[in-house]
């Protein structure tokens, strides 16, 4: 990070590189901005851990001058006090609902004259990123986990009396240690209405009662645009923006898009999909009830769901390359292949691939770990496993910063790669290893 | 060939500028053209925006022909370009739009936003185009009655409009006969029809022989209702066909 004059971010008026805030967050980037907030990916001086940071920053009402930390209220002081308090109670309600499918808060504190929180740092991409990864559209039956996790976190956050009034594939993130999250809290938000419309709404997504002002918004809210999100990542297509279904209603059942969609889906997802809120499932509740209920699809799921199910719930306890009870024991080629170590730390190395192999900086997760500070290794770098039927060993890519480079070829994040003998792995600065096959 | 006679009347109202704008023109070979828009965006935006929206659609009308209703989605589409290209940073600028074209005993019309056209056969109200906004659609859920969207608080809500993306919903008539009937069209921007009844449009039809009448009829009445208010700005342009 270089400091003095070039300390601007980009958006300028963003937190500059170096700040530190409360007192122990430091500030390292932007990840993203939108209408009412910054996110910053940053630091907890400490623990070390990294964390992201949302900041209060509604675009119309403040500004903030470049290089500095204060924020400038443009106009109505009173309603940015308002909202404020209505972002940091938000939080405060998150933070106290503690579910593993919510983002987790760490803290909430008041500064540079707007509000802010800290939370995890995830690792992995949003519901969005993953459908384009599959190339537009995912099966149901691998969807129907997340959904059910998301459904959970919503139905706490519900109970404790908050809307997120914003779902959609962008605000679901799925980890690389497959655990689908909730994020982005009370980013719609309605402004005092104008001749222009400035309520920012993710058209397909919202229900009717979002577009007015005086509208009834509850749970049944989210069942829409929950709704919207299924039929979106199952179909590949947008669901008929609802206002003008309110006109005339196009919108086709899923069904008519996808085969193997049970029935009781299919309909659960029109009557989330209900224009009129009445005819919704009135809770999150009652939505997952049926969906738990539906068929899981067991024998279904296609290889690549497979090994993302084997993602699940990956997170060893540290000990270095420790051994841990053998899951491949019988697998004789397992029995005989190994990580050599070639260069960097682990030089000169010997790792058996007897055992799932996870490589990062993250010593909870992994059990190839580098220390703090490695340049070019992510906490949750890269996985080398065996192929559910025990026939192949296959190298994946947990969505690492640097990457990870097999036979000098980048790999695309999330998608397995074979591995034979002789394959050379590298990532970070100088770390090499070889794949052996000793037969 | 029926008679075609147009009138039409702007006031800026209460406010510090007019940014409505309208067109009334009328060519032997090309047929009448009748249009309002009402501009929004601060700092004169609003008016530049309605302004080009009028001008675009003046070129189009005189220089070339649509056969059908459809065919004014390349007008309006045009118009679009042309105001998101004004747009800057600091100004946002957008307009609602109406335009009505009788040609060979035939007419037909497109609107966009909240600006409103009335068509009456042999004095009556047969139609009017739906409003843009999130009352429309109130009405629509069965939440209000059409005569509630006037003074609801969603009333300022657009849904569409011209300048705001890249794609347009327009809304379009079909093509309407006017042989064998008395045809009267009002087109108004809300200023306009906020402070006049549809009942009150028909009676005041009625009781006028010209266009002008009709709008001198329907103007006292705003006036007596915005006396001690800052109405905004409004504009009505009224065509009789016998």
């Amino acid at each position: 990070m270089e400091k003095g004059d070039n300390r601007l971010q980009e958006p300028p008026f963003a937190l500059p590189f170096d700040t530190i805030i409360n007192g122990k967050y430091y500030i390292e980037k932007v990840l993203g901005f939108g209408g009412f907030g910054i996110t910053y990916q940053g630091y907890n001086l400490d623990n070390s851990e990294a964390v992201a940071i949302k900041e209060y920053y509604p675009s119309g009402m403040v500004s903030r001058t470049p290089g500095s930390t204060a924020v400038i209220v443009n106009s109505k002081s009173g309603q940015f006090r308002k909202e404020k308090e209505k972002f940091l109670q938000e939080a405060r309600i998150i933070y106290s609902c503690k579910n593993e499918h919510l983002l987790q808060i760490y803290s909430l504190f008041e500064e540079n004259g707007t509000a802010y929180y800290a939370m995890e740092l995830l690792q992995g991409r949003d519901l969005m990123h993953y459908i384009k990864e599959n190339g537009g559209r995912i099966s149901w039956f691998e969807l129907r986990p997340y959904m059910l996790q998301i459904m959970d976190a919503l139905n706490t956050v519900h109970v404790a009396g908050v809307i997120h009034r914003d779902i959609s594939p962008d605000n679901i993130y799925i980890c690389s240690n497959g655990f689908a999250k909730l994020i982005d809290f009370g980013a719609a938000r309605s402004l005092d209405g104008n001749k222009s419309m400035s309520v920012i709404l993710k058209k397909g997504y919202a229900p009717p009662e979002q577009y007015q002002s005086k509208g009834k918004q509850g749970a049944w809210t989210d069942v829409y645009a929950l709704g919207g999100t299924m039929y979106r990542a199952i179909t590949g297509v947008m669901p008929v923006e609802s206002i003008e279904r309110v006109r005339k209603d196009t919108l086709v059942p899923p069904s008519a898009y996808v085969q193997d969609l049970p029935p009781e889906v299919d309909r659960a997802i029109m009557k989330a999909l209900n224009i009129n809120e009445r005819e919704r499932f009135q809770t999150m509740e009652e939505f997952r009830n049926v969906i738990r209920a539906s068929d899981p699809g067991i024998g279904r799921i296609s290889f690549g769901d497979k090994l993302k199910t084997m993602f699940q719930g990956f997170n060893k306890p540290r000990t270095d390359y420790g051994y841990e009870a053998n899951p491949y024991a019988g697998n004789v080629l397992a029995q005989n292949a190994c990580l050599i170590g070639r260069s960097g730390l682990y030089s000169f190395q010997n790792f058996p691939l007897d055992r799932n192999i996870c490589i990062g900086r993250d010593p909870k997760s992994c059990n190839i770990v580098y220390p703090k500070g490695t340049p070019g290794i992510s906490k949750i770098h890269c996985q080398i496993f065996f192929e559910p039927r025990g026939f192949s060993l296959l190298l994946i890519d947990c969505g690492s910063t640097c990457g990870t480079y097999l036979n000098d070829f980048k790999l695309n994040p999330g998608i397995p790669n074979q591995l034979k003998h002789g394959d050379i792995i590298r990532f970070g600065a100088d770390n090499v290893f070889e794949v052996s096959f000793l037969v | 060939m029926g008679t075609i006679k147009g009138s039409y009347f702007t006031d800026v109202g209460g406010r510090s500028e007019n940014e409505d704008s309208f067109l009334l023109i009328h060519r032997e070979d090309r047929g009448c053209c009748a249009l309002v828009a009402d501009g929004l965006g601060g700092h004169g935006g609003g008016a530049a925006a309605s302004a080009k929206a009028k001008d675009i659609i003046e070129e189009c009308f005189l220089s070339e022909e649509i056969k059908s209703p459809e065919e004014f989605n390349v007008w309006f589409q045009k118009a679009n370009q042309e105001v998101i290209n004004m747009q800057t940073p600091d100004i946002e600028m957008k307009t609602t739009l109406v335009v009505l074209i009788i040609k060979n005993k035939n007419a037909m019309w497109a609107n966009i936003g909240d600006s409103r056209l009335y068509h009456f056969r042999n004095g009556e109200l047969v139609e009017q185009t739906f409003d843009h906004s999130v009352s429309q659609m109130a009405v629509l859920r069965g939440e209000i009655k059409q005569e509630e969207i006037r003074g609801h608080i969603d009333r300022n809500r657009l849904l569409q409009a011209i300048g705001r993306t890249d794609t347009i919903k327009l809304d379009y008539s079909d093509r309407v006969s006017l042989d064998g009937a008395e045809h009267a069209f009002l087109l108004c921007t809300d200023g306009f029809w906020e402070y006049v009844t549809e009942a009150e449009m028909e009676k005041d039809l009625r009781k006028s022989d010209s266009p002008n009448e009709w709008l001198e009829k329907m103007k006292k009445r705003l006036e007596k209702r915005t006396r001690n208010i800052d109405n905004d700005n409004n504009t009505a342009v009224a065509i009789m066909y016998k």
